[in-house]
C-alpha cells in the first residue's frame, strides 16, 4: 500500500520555498488551531491554509486522498461530540436520539443514559477544522518538500547533530522496515501460523527486533568507516536558502496570524 | 601499501584465535582476492585493515597492521578511513542518507570538508561508479547492484589508496554482480586503487586479480595466481547424485498448473503477464531471470499469499483462489531466502511444533514429527536450543523442519543458496535434493546459474512478467539469453565435481 501522504514533484512557488518557511508555518498553524475558540475564526484558518495547498497543485489522485481523509475526520469528530458533548453551563443540549436509554435495565443507570445531541454534533463538526488546518499545514509540507530538505531544514533550525542523524536515519530505514515485517508476516501465512493480526504483530516482533539488533551493530561499522564522530567540525553538503518567496510568505503570514489572534482576544 | 606481521587476533570471549599468524604483504595497485569456507577469518581480516579492529572491535591482537609504513594502533579510524576505505556485504546496512548524493558526501561531511571540495568529490566518484544519472535518486527506489554502487562511491568519496571489499556481491542478482564487480575492474585498472576483496564467486573474480589467497581456520594456507592451473579447491561447480534426465522418468501427475496468470500490484505496475506453467510431480524446477523479473511473484502465487488478477493456479485439485495461505500450508511449503524472517520461537522444537499445533495434530503425534523433522535436517540434538544461537546454516536447516514438518507436497525455495559458501551450498542442495528424491516437487528461484543448471530437471527463464524459456536442461537445441547460460559449460575454469571431493 501506497502513503497517502508523500511528497510530489513540482515547480510552485511553494514547492521552491525554503523548508524552514514551511516547517514554522505548520509550528504556527498547530499554535493557533490550539487558541482560536469561535467557530468562525477556526473556518477562516482552515481557508487560510488550505491556500499554499491550493498553489501547489496537489495532483487530482492525492486531492480525491485527501477529501476522503477529510470526510472520515468530519464524520469521526462530528459523531464522537454527538455523543459525549456535555457543556458546563447553560441549557442541556438539544437530543436528537438515544444510544441507550437512561429506563435501559442496567447499562441506562450505568451510564445515566447516552443520547446523540444537536450541540455535540454541531460542536464536533466545527473541531473539526482545528484539526484539518494542522493537516493542511502538515501536508503542504509533506507534499512539497522531499524528505531530505525538511531534515536540512530541521538541521539548520539548529537541532542537535545527534538528533538529527538519528532521524534521518530512522526514516531512511523505514522502507526497508515495512519491507521486512512483510516478509516475515508472509513467513508466517504460509506457516498457517498466525491466523489473526494480532497474532501476526506479536509472533513478528521477535525477528524483527532481531534483524534490526543486528543491522545496527553493521550500520555502526559502516560509520565508523567513513569517519564518523571524527574530531574535525562537521560540514554540510545540502544546504537550504531563504528567498524572496520566503519573505512574502512570512509577511502574509505575519499579518494573518497577528488578525486572526486579535479578532480572537477581541471575542 | 598494506603489510601484515605475524597477525593474531581473538575476538573478546572467544577461546580460538579468528586470525592466526597471517603475514601479508599487498602492493599498490595490485588486485588480492581472500577465498575460503565461512567463518576461516576473511571478514576479520577485512576489518583489521581499516582498523575496525582493534579500536572498535575488542579483543586480544598480536603482530602488526602496517597502512603506508604506519601501525593502524597508532592512527584513529577516522584517519585511517583515508587511505583504506571498506564496503560491506549488504549496501542498505551502509548507506546513512536519503539521496544517492547525499550519501557520497556522508564521508567528507565528517572529515569537515568546505563545500566545493564536498563537491569536488560527489562528482568524481559518481563518475568513477557510473552513477550519475542517479545522483538525485532516493536510495530506497535503487536497485541492488546500484545500491551497492552507491556504498562504493561513498568509500571513494574518502578518497583511499585501498580498497578492501567484505563480498560485495553476495545479495546481488546476475546483472547487479556484473556492475559492481565492472566498477571494482576499473577503480583498478584504470585509477590504480589497490584492491583486496573477499568473493566465493570465485570464476567472476578471477580474470581480474593478479592473485588469490586462500584461507582456512584463521590462516592463508595457499595462494594462487591466475595463469597457474587452477587448485580444485578453488573451482566452483556443483554435481547431483543422479542425472536430472533420469530423474525425470519419475515425473508423473500435474502437481502445479498456472494458466494464463496476470498480477499487478495496487499501483498498477503489471508483475506477471499471462504467465503459463505446468510442473509434474516429482519434477526440480528452477525459475531463474533477473531481479523484477516476476519470478518471486510468481512463486507467492503458487501457496495464495498472492491471487492472480487474472487466470488461475491449481496445486493438485486446489485453486489458490478458493483457499488462504493458511490452508495450503499443508500442500505447498515455502521458504524464504533469509532464515531470519522466518524463526520466531524461543527453542528450536517450539519452532518446528507450532505450525503443527495451528495445524491441528495432537501433542503426542506432534512430539513424534517434531523430532522426525529435526532428525532429516541434522538438528536431532537441538530441540532445547535457542534458534538465534544456532549457526546461519543451522538456521537454514531449522527453517527447512519448519516446513518438512508439515509433510508438503510441493516445496518453493526462495534463494536458497544467497550468502553461501561453497561447502555449506553443496548442504543445501543435498537436502533439496533428498526431498525431492522422497517424491516432493521443488520449485527453485535462484540467481545462480551454474546452480541452476546442474540440479534442476527443467529452467524456467522469466524477463519482464513472462516466461521466456521454457525446456528440460538436457534440450540444447533452444537458445537461451546469454546472461542465464550456464557459466560453467562456457568456461573452461570449471571442475565438475571436484569441490565435492574436496568437502567429503
Amino acid at each position: 500500500m501506497r502513503p497517502i501522504f508523500q511528497f510530489v514533484d513540482g515547480d510552485t512557488s511553494v514547492h521552491r520555498l525554503d523548508p524552514r518557511t514551511k516547517i514554522l508555518w505548520l509550528g504556527i498553524v498547530t499554535i493557533l488551531a490550539i487558541l482560536i475558540q469561535r467557530p468562525d475564526l477556526l473556518l477562516a484558518l482552515f481557508f487560510l491554509t488550505l491556500v499554499p495547498l491550493v498553489i501547489s497543485r496537489v495532483p487530482m489522485h492525492q486531492l480525491r486522498l485527501i477529501l476522503f481523509f477529510y470526510t472520515f475526520i468530519f464524520i469521526g469528530t462530528t459523531i464522537s461530540q454527538g455523543f459525549f458533548y456535555q457543556p458546563l453551563t447553560g441549557p442541556p443540549p438539544d437530543v436528537l436520539f438515544w444510544l441507550i436509554p437512561p429506563d435501559t435495565p442496567l447499562l441506562g443507570a450505568f451510564t445515566g443514559g447516552v443520547s446523540f445531541t444537536l450541540q455535540g454534533a454541531l460542536y464536533g463538526f466545527i473541531q473539526g477544522f482545528r484539526i484539518l488546518s494542522m493537516l493542511n499545514a502538515s501536508v503542504t509540507l509533506v507534499m512539497t518538500t522531499p524528505v531530505n530538505r525538511i531534515m536540512a531544514g530541521l538541521r539548520e533550525l539548529r537541532l542537535p547533530f545527534t538528533f538529527m542523524f538519528m532521524l534521518t536515519t530512522a526514516v531512511r530505514f523505514v522502507p526497508t522496515i515495512i519491507e521486512e515485517y512483510r516478509t516475515i508476516a508472509n513467513a508466517l501465512k504460509v506457516r498457517g501460523v498466525a491466523k489473526n493480526p494480532l497474532r501476526l504483530v506479536q509472533y513478528s516482533m521477535s525477528p524483527l527486533i532481531l534483524n534490526s539488533v543486528r543491522r545496527c551493530s553493521q550500520l555502526a561499522l559502516a560509520a565508523e568507516s567513513r569517519a564518523f564522530g571524527s574530531l574535525a567540525e562537521r560540514t554540510y553538503y545540502t544546504s537550504v536558502k531563504f528567498g524572496t518567496g520566503d519573505r512574502v510568505s512570512w509577511t502574509c503570514i505575519g499579518i494573518s496570524s497577528v488578525l486572526l489572534v486579535w479578532l480572537s482576544l477581541a471575542g | 601499501m598494506i603489510t601484515l606481521e605475524n597477525l593474531e587476533f581473538t575476538y573478546f570471549g572467544a577461546e580460538e584465535p579468528s586470525l592466526k599468524n597471517i603475514n601479508l604483504s599487498v602492493k599498490e595497485g595490485e588486485f588480492v582476492v581472500l577465498a575460503g569456507p565461512s567463518g576461516c577469518g576473511k571478514s576479520t581480516l577485512c576489518l583489521c585493515l581499516n582498523g575496525i579492529i582493534p579500536h572498535l572491535l575488542k579483543g586480544r591482537m598480536e603482530g602488526r597492521v602496517l597502512v603506508n609504513g604506519r601501525d593502524t594502533r597508532d592512527l584513529t579510524i577516522p584517519e585511517l578511513s583515508r587511505d583504506v576505505g571498506l564496503v560491506f556485504q549488504n549496501p542498505d546496512n551502509q548507506i546513512f542518507a536519503l539521496t544517492v548524493d547525499e550519501d557520497i558526501a556522508f564521508g567528507p561531511e565528517n572529515l569537515g570538508l568546505p563545500r566545493p571540495a564536498m563537491e569536488e568529490r560527489v562528482v568524481k566518484a559518481l563518475s568513477e561508479t557510473r552513477m550519475e544519472p542517479f545522483r538525485k535518486k532516493f536510495v530506497y527506489n535503487l536497485s541492488g547492484g546500484q545500491k551497492q554502487r552507491t556504498a562504493i562511491a561513498g568509500i571513494l568519496a574518502m578518497n583511499p589508496g585501498v580498497l578492501v571489499f567484505d563480498e560485495p556481491t553476495a545479495d546481488l542478482d546476475p546483472r547487479g554482480t556484473s556492475e559492481v564487480l565492472e566498477t571494482i575492474r576499473r577503480l583498478n585498472r584504470d585509477e590504480g586503487r589497490t584492491v583486496v576483496i573477499v568473493e566465493h564467486k570465485i570464476r567472476q573474480v578471477l580474470p581480474l586479480c593478479d592473485r588469490i589467497l586462500w584461507m582456512e581456520g584463521g590462516r592463508i594456507v595457499s595462494e594462487h595466481e591466475p595463469g597457474d592451473p587452477l587448485p580444485p579447491l578453488l573451482a566452483r561447480g556443483y554435481t547431483r547424485g543422479d542425472g536430472p534426465a533420469d530423474r525425470r522418468a519419475a515425473a508423473g501427475q500435474t502437481a502445479i498448473r498456472i494458466q494464463d496468470v496476470s498480477f499487478s500490484y495496487q499501483d498498477g505496475t503489471e508483475v506477471l503477464k499471462g504467465v503459463d506453467l505446468t510442473v509434474g510431480e516429482g519434477e526440480l524446477l528452477a525459475i531463474i531471470g533477473e531481479n523484477g523479473s516476476g519470478k518471486s511473484t510468481l512463486a507467492m502465487h503458487l501457496n495464495g499469499l498472492l491471487k492472480p488478477k487474472r487466470g488461475n493456479v491449481v496445486i493438485w485439485d486446489k485453486n489458490t483462489r478458493d483457499t488462504k495461505p493458511g490452508q495450503m500450508a499443508s500442500l505447498v511449503g515455502y521458504l524464504f531466502q533469509n532464515p531470519d524472517h522466518q524463526i520466531f520461537s524461543e527453542s528450536v522444537y517450539n519452532e518446528v511444533a507450532i505450525g503443527l499445533k495451528h495445524a491441528g495434530l495432537s501433542t503426542k503425534n506432534r512430539d513424534r514429527v517434531v523430532h522426525e523433522a529435526l532428525k532429516a535436517v541434522d538438528l536431532g540434538g537441538y530441540a532445547d536450543r535457542d534458534p538465534n544461537t544456532l549457526s546461519r546454516g543451522e538456521r537454514q536447516r531449522l527453517a527447512v523442519a519448519t516446513v518438512l514438518a508439515l509433510n508438503p507436497r510441493v516445496i518453493v525455495f526462495d534463494e536458497p543458496t544467497t550468502g553461501q559458501d561453497a561447502a555449506h551450498i553443496l548442504d543445501i542442495m543435498r537436502y533439496i535434493e533428498d526431498i525431492n528424491r522422497q517424491g516432493r516437487t521443488v520449485v527453485m528461484i535462484t540467481h545462480d546459474m551454474d546452480l541452476a543448471w546442474s540440479y534442476a530437471d527443467r529452467i524456467v527463464v522469466m524477463a519482464g512478467g513472462r516466461v521466456i524459456h521454457d525446456a528440460p536442461v538436457s534440450d540444447t537445441s533452444v537458445s537461451v539469453p546469454e546472461i542465464f547460460r550456464c557459466p560453467s559449460k562456457s568456461q573452461s575454469i570449471s571442475v565438475n565435481g571436484v569441490l565435492e571431493e574436496v568437502v567429503q
